[in-house]
């Protein structure tokens, strides 16, 4: 009932928002809503790739350690254990769901045209709310309490998505969303996470909560992700095929035809573990560029025109300039980023090259 | 560090290196594939652990995977070979080490 109550709200503001905002908008603000749009779908897409990526790394580097076992005669039992869950997978498509359905009925208002809202009946029912945040995996030292903070993002984000609200300007409705989108930005941005760091203040995970806003710029790289379950992948492979030279018998190292493969293999894997970090770095960025570009948008449309009016939750470094640029570096992004899983699956194939 | 004031993650990480260091190629190739065994339990866990949904920190490093807590028995009966092969003077110390630090985590 209560579903169904929301679509119905949901398909009603899509007819009330355009007819009741009644704004001449800039080019420039037109540019950057299509950018949103763009970046936020292009951004969803890496992300999904990267999370189906860090599962093939996992799979290698099982497979690895189990096809030594079974070359030296053992019989080991064959479990793959996946690193996330089918529902952490939904929870992430359902937030890029919600962000996608935000971007492009935003876009639908300011460039004034129903024809643009493309895409949203079909994700009309997946609203995320903060019941699912315990769920996430963030990877993060984050006390309850700033659980709760981001919660409440949620919580708007979607009751903006499922609720009519024909009396709430524009300006307002992108001001009051712009922290939420950021918090969801920043959730975004602890998937990804830093490789765990051995140093004595991360090694603790001390529950203190960050500052906010947060300064995302100097946020600790301790927080595990994305980074360290696909760094760990690819170093528990290297780490077996090393193992195989080694237990080689003397005679097998001097007439393997396959030796000068195997070192190749290592040599690739060493170089692709750095490639994927550094994509998974870019991908961490990405998600901070499309904060910033909605940052841009909601001080556009703020009545002040003043930047430093907006509510925000994240002290974000220093951007480039959000333009077409970032877009296409998103796009190279997204395919750098489907080579390097197509590699993970020809070498779980056995035929890496 | 003392082997009680480690978290879990950091007693894995121990027993993972005390394992990666030690020379395998002149042990029985039984305990080879018994310490390959315990390489790929550990490295289970320690995946586990840095992907598992995390809303409590603080639980999450005692956090067991299935996998994990089965491999006991795996792990007590190589540290059953690895103190008999001390006793004869085999240098297999890092393998007992190893074994031992993760049988202080499960």
């Amino acid at each position: 009932m209560v579903k169904q109550k929301r679509k119905f709200g949901f398909i009603f503001l899509l007819f009330i928002i355009p007819t009741a905002c009644g704004h001449r908008f800039e080019p420039a603000l037109k540019a950057e809503v299509r950018l949103l749009l763009d970046a936020v779908q292009l951004v969803s897409e890496i992300s999904r790739a990267q999370f189906e990526l860090a599962e093939n790394a996992n799979r290698l580097a099982l497979q690895s350690n189990l096809n030594l076992q079974f070359d030296l005669g053992g019989r080991p039992e064959v479990r793959y254990p996946a690193l996330f869950t089918a529902e952490d997978h939904k929870i992430r498509r359902a937030i890029f769901a919600n962000l996608t359905e935000y971007s492009a009925r935003l876009n639908a208002i300011i460039l004034k045209s129903e024809a643009e809202n493309g895409g949203l009946a079909l994700l009309a029912d997946k609203a995320f709310s903060s019941r699912d945040l315990g769920k996430l995996g963030t990877g993060s030292v984050l006390s309850e309490n700033t659980l709760s903070l981001l919660g409440q993002g949620f919580d708007e984000l979607a009751s903006y998505l499922s609720t009519p609200r024909s009396d709430q300007n524009l300006t307002e409705l992108a001001d009051g969303l712009n922290e939420n989108f950021e918090k969801v930005a920043f959730l975004l941005f602890l998937d990804i996470g830093g490789i765990v760091n051995q140093s004595e203040a991360c090694g603790k995970q001390q529950q203190t909560a960050p500052v906010i806003p947060i300064v995302i710029a100097d946020f600790p790289e301790c927080r595990s992700g994305l980074r360290a379950v696909t760094n760990e992948a690819l170093g528990h492979v290297t780490k077996t095929l090393r193992l195989r030279l080694k237990l080689a018998a003397p005679k097998e190292l001097r007439e393997a035809k396959s030796r000068p493969a195997l070192l190749d293999k290592i040599y690739q894997l060493e170089q692709l573990r750095v490639t994927i970090d550094e994509r998974l770095v870019a991908t961490r960025a990405g998600v901070l560029g499309l904060a910033a570009l909605h940052r841009k948008i909601a001080s556009h449309l703020s009545q002040s025109g003043d930047p430093q009016a907006l509510t925000t939750y994240l002290k974000l470094p220093v951007q480039r300039p959000i333009d077409q640029g970032f877009i296409s570096n998103l796009e190279t992004l997204k395919t750098d980023v489907q080579n390097s899983n197509a590699k993970i699956l020809s070498a779980l194939a056995g035929e890496f090259k | 560090m003392k082997l009680d004031e480690m978290s879990a993650l950091e007693r894995l990480r121990y027993a993972e290196w005390l394992l990666d260091n030690q020379d395998l190629s002149d042990i029985p190739k039984k305990t080879q594939l018994e310490v390959l065994a315990a390489q790929q339990a550990i490295y289970m866990e320690i995946q586990a652990l840095q992907a598992r949904p995390v809303s409590m920190r603080s639980s999450e490093y005692s956090t067991l995977t299935k996998e994990f807590s089965e491999s006991r028995e795996f792990f007590e009966a190589l540290e059953g070979w690895a103190n008999e092969a001390n006793k004869s003077g085999k240098a297999v110390e890092a393998i007992l080490k190893g074994v031992m630090t993760v049988l202080t985590v499960l």
